[in-house]
């Protein structure tokens, strides 16, 4: 009866082998891009924006599929916490206290059908906020629900 | 077919041998340890004509063999089974085949092999019970992590020792855990819970894969996993034992003692587990999560350090026509969460996480659960009454640092979330014997829940819920080889869950997008569901000398919980915000699956597939929108329909007489076939696998050494392309573990011992089942584990 158990191992290694071969190739497993570093991409780490003032983000998406929705978020970062895609460092202020922050969210939709998109929105930043350092982080999805995110320091002044 | 030309070749050759050979005899008698005979033991002679079986004075005798070496083997129930080599050259007499009694005293299983081989042999589900031999030999970090060992069983781990059982594929509320029936409450609430067990205080768990909604109810859509904490001891007598368990991946030490008694109709039980595990250490040094490297210094995972502590007391005692006990247990366990990836959202903590690895800094989570449960059954002439009440209290807190988040002011504590479940629950399970061959049961149970929410963040609202089902259930026994099994169900539930505000206000806008002002926003409205269900099962169970078939066919449904359907909060864990759906109805599945065994002395050869379809599965739906409240991507209840797919397979051969090679394998396939990601599996899929393992055991009997096992095992896991939005693809891996133990004797005080060795080679590798999955945590690394039991 050895020869069972060892006809069986055969046959298990046969499955391996096919369930090895079988690949998925109709599903959408590719998350969307967010590129912050074009040439006209606004803001890039360790920019500087100023309060009292709008300016205009500027960032490049694409997806394999469809492009989904995009969100911005900034928020003040005086206690120097980190965002997981962060990789650059810049010379932050001291650490302080918030008085009166800058808050920032809200979610655009990208017109259906896209796989390429160039955001330009324009943000107006109030005049009586606190100055300093401030994380701006930007979420994008694909029609199928997967996420990218981005985030940069800047500094509000 | 050429194996079958080469086993006749090779008959015809042992036949050309066989003349004019000499023929010999082998005798001998079959007795148990304290030299009593064990009458009908099978005795298996490999090569030569069959069985035999012992006679009233254990003697038996082969006639007619030939010279050569045989592999010897002698089988009863209740004892384990007798292997030997034997050299016939000449007439053998007087060959002593002592078998030894499967324990019944304390540091084993008092399950008798006999009941449970009946139930497994007549029973159409697949059922399997392992014992505290199994427990012991497999200890991992959590119990749901050494049941993994059993084909169609992973666990998805949940970080620091911590994990929740998955049976072919469906885990969190799709499998139920239940403890002597009772359902075990408390892990539900969400994904990031464990189960609150002692794993040092289970006695013996029974499997059952695939649904059986028909015995437990909602929720056993997958599966159940029924523990027993407290087996009543066989013999009069005190027995006590203690366990001194360490590891070294992440500095556990941790002891358990016991005490078990019966003395004519009293019995009891006494139980002490405490436990503490510093960091765990994982075989990298930076883990990469979306482009962000965190570095580990040694490998620590930063507070991940855990305290474990439980208390088990039980009594009861028996008269002629019944049985009665209650046990009790207080379990608390606090444990840290992985500082760096909770929430993700990356904070630069003012903690020193560094200055110890055994304390336990925010975040954290601690939970404490408490059972109570009283088991009774009396017989009559042709029935039996089962009645079992429990009540049970989980309280689960989660502690973080209070930052202020989005509109959330910091809050002025650490608690950001807590849970308290108090449940109540009745059985009642009445069996009549209609003859032999007919059973009929019948059963009612109830259980009442009230959950609380605390804390500030809000992820679910304070729920009521009330579930009542009825059952009856058949076994007719055609005739000793097959029996049919046959059941309905009908089940009644209502869930009342309560408005939940903010304690901050957030802007208010307008449908043009306009904010009007600021207000305490409603997270979720106050609910009121009702739900009923039929389920049935039917079933076929085949039983041989050799084969064993089975073929269970049923429906079986799971309630929503309310999560499901209320659920409006931002999941900081994985930094989501997930929506309820109030509309979501009860989760069916039909399945069908099969069981095959092949079993013959040396061999055992056992084939499992199943088929599951669910119209409505729930699925949290990842979505491409942003949540207007958070800015965070919205993760949606929806209910798609489902296929499921898959088998275990399992053979074991013994290679001479002290040697045991097996392989296991476990496939399963699932696709969502409605909804938006229709052509997607399902998350926490688990690769295909298989497991290789070779053992040699052995009865020394040498000065002090009594038994000696040597274990070396590897498991080998298939990549894992089947998968989800946020999931990543998870590489194949193989890992090497090796496992030693046994028992001596000194001072009359036989004493047991385990020592394993897992990941020998300190591999790298992901599990596909790890919530840490996504942050590219890797499984941890080599580690010693050593345990010793000692009788007092």
């Amino acid at each position: 009866m050895k020869q069972l158990f060892f006809r069986s191992l055969v046959f298990l290694s046969l499955i391996g082998t096919f369930h090895g071969c079988a690949k998925d190739t109709d599903k959408d497993n590719e998350k969307p891009i967010i590129v912050m570093d074009g040439n006209n991409a606004f803001p890039k780490p360790c920019d500087t924006i100023a309060r009292g003032e709008s300016f205009a983000f500027n960032a490049v998406f694409s997806d394999n599929i469809e492009l989904g929705n995009y969100n911005i978020e900034i928020h003040q970062n005086f206690d120097h916490h980190t965002h997981g895609s962060h990789v650059e460092t810049c010379e932050s202020d001291p650490a302080k206290e918030p008085v009166n922050p800058f808050y920032f969210n809200e979610s655009y939709s990208i017109p259906s059908g896209s796989t390429h998109f160039n955001a330009i929105i324009e943000i107006q930043v109030p005049g009586d906020i606190d100055t300093g350092d401030y994380h701006f982080m930007v979420k994008l999805t694909d029609r199928e629900g997967w996420q990218s995110w981005q985030s940069v320091s800047v500094k509000v002044e | 077919m050429a194996g079958r030309k080469t086993i006749l070749l090779f008959l015809l050759l042992m036949a050309v041998c066989a003349r004019g050979q000499q023929m010999f005899s082998l005798s001998g008698v079959v007795t148990d340890t304290l030299g009593v005979p064990v009458e009908n033991a099978v005795i298996h002679l490999d090569g030569s004509s069959g069985l035999v079986l012992s006679a009233k004075d254990g003697a038996f005798i082969f006639s007619g063999i030939s010279a050569g070496s045989y592999h010897f083997c002698a089988r009863s129930l209740g004892f384990s089974t007798f292997y030997d080599t034997i050299f016939i050259n000449s007439n053998v007499s007087g060959f002593a085949v002592v078998l030894h009694r499967e324990p019944v005293q304390l540091e084993s299983v008092t399950i008798m092999e006999n009941p449970v081989e009946r139930q497994r042999r007549q029973e159409s589900h697949n059922i399997g019970v392992v014992g505290s031999d199994f427990l012991t030999e497999n200890r991992e970090g959590s119990l749901m992590k050494t049941l993994e060992k059993l084909p169609g069983i992973s666990s998805i781990e949940i970080g620091s020792g911590e994990s929740k059982p998955q049976i072919r594929g469906l885990g969190f509320n799709r499998v139920v855990v239940a403890e002597n029936g009772i359902k075990h409450e408390g892990q539900q609430w969400g994904h990031d819970h464990g189960l609150e067990i002692d794993q040092f205080g289970v006695e013996s768990a029974e499997v059952i894969k695939g649904p059986a909604s028909l015995m437990y109810g909602s929720d056993a859509i997958g599966g159940v996993i029924n523990l027993k904490q407290f087996i009543i001891p066989a013999d009069d007598g005190v027995a006590g034992q203690m366990t001194i368990h360490g590891r070294t991946n992440n500095n556990l030490m941790g002891i358990n003692a016991g005490l078990k008694g019966r003395n004519a109709n009293r019995f009891y039980a006494v139980k002490l587990t405490a436990m503490a595990n510093g960091d765990y250490r994982v075989p990298t040094d930076t883990i990469s999560y979306n482009t962000y490297d965190f570095t580990l210094k040694n490998g620590y995972l930063k507070n991940t350090a855990g305290r474990e502590m439980n208390v088990f007391a039980a009594g009861g005692f028996s008269w002629k026509r019944g049985i009665t006990s209650i046990t009790a247990n207080n379990y608390f366990r606090k444990s840290g969460f992985y500082a760096d990836a909770h929430g993700f959202e990356i904070r630069n903590s003012q903690i020193d996480f560094l200055s110890s690895s055994r304390d336990i800094d925010l975040p954290y989570q601690q939970v404490n659960h408490f059972k109570i449960a009283s088991y009774t059954t009396l017989f009559f002439k042709n029935h039996k009454l089962e009645i079992n009440v429990g009540y049970q209290n989980n309280f689960r807190q989660e502690h973080s640092e209070p930052v202020q988040h989005g509109y959330m002011p910091a809050p002025d504590n650490t608690l950001e979330r807590a849970y308290k479940k108090d449940i109540t629950s009745a059985n009642v399970v009445m069996n009549h014997i209609f003859s032999e061959m007919h059973t009929l049961t019948a059963g009612i149970q109830f259980e009442f829940q009230n959950n609380q929410r605390g804390g500030w963040g809000f992820m679910i609202p304070s729920f009521r819920k009330f579930t009542t089902g009825t059952f009856i259930y058949d076994k007719f026994l055609m005739n000793d080889k097959l029996t049919l099994n046959s059941g309905v169900r009908f089940d009644f539930g209502t869930l009342a869950t309560d408005a939940y505000h903010d304690w901050y206000m957030s802007p208010v806008y307008d449908e043009n997008g306009n904010q009007t002002g600021m207000d305490y926003l409603e997270r979720s409205a106050s609910l009121q569901k009702e739900f009923t269900n039929v389920t049935w099962s039917a079933g076929v169970s085949y039983a041989l000398t050799k084969w064993l078939m089975k073929l269970n066919i049923g429906k079986s449904f799971r309630m929503p919980d309310a999560r499901e359907l209320a659920a409006n909060g931002v999941n900081y864990q994985l930094y989501r915000q997930e929506l309820g759906d109030k509309t979501i109805t009860s989760e069916i599945a039909w399945q069908a699956d099969l069981f095959a065994e092949y079993k013959l002395p040396f061999t055992t050869v056992s084939f499992s597939p199943f088929f599951t379809w669910f119209p409505n599965y729930i699925y949290l739906n990842p979505t491409a929108d942003f949540s207007p409240e958070t800015g965070l991507q919205e993760y949606v209840f929806v209910q798609n329909e489902v296929l499921r797919a898959g088998m275990e397979f399992e053979v074991h051969q013994r290679v001479r007489s002290d040697f045991d090679l097996g392989a296991a394998l476990e496939y399963v396939y699932s696709e969502q076939l409605s909804g938006q990601k229709q052509g997607f599996g399902l998350p926490f899929s688990p690769p295909f696998s298989g497991t290789i393992s070779l053992k040699w055991e052995k009865t020394l009997k040498q000065g002090v050494v009594g038994d000696l096992y040597l274990l070396a095992e590897t498991v080998i896991a298939a990549r894992q392309e089947s998968v989800v939005p946020p999931e990543e693809p998870t590489p194949g891996y193989e890992v090497f573990h090796f496992s030693a133990g046994g028992n001596f004797t000194i001072l009359r005080k036989k004493i047991d011992w385990v020592l394993q060795f897992q990941n020998i080679f300190n591999t790298k590798y992901f599990n596909h089942t790890s919530y840490y999955r996504i942050i590219e945590m890797p499984e941890p690394g080599r580690n010693l584990q050593a345990s010793i039991t000692i009788p007092f």
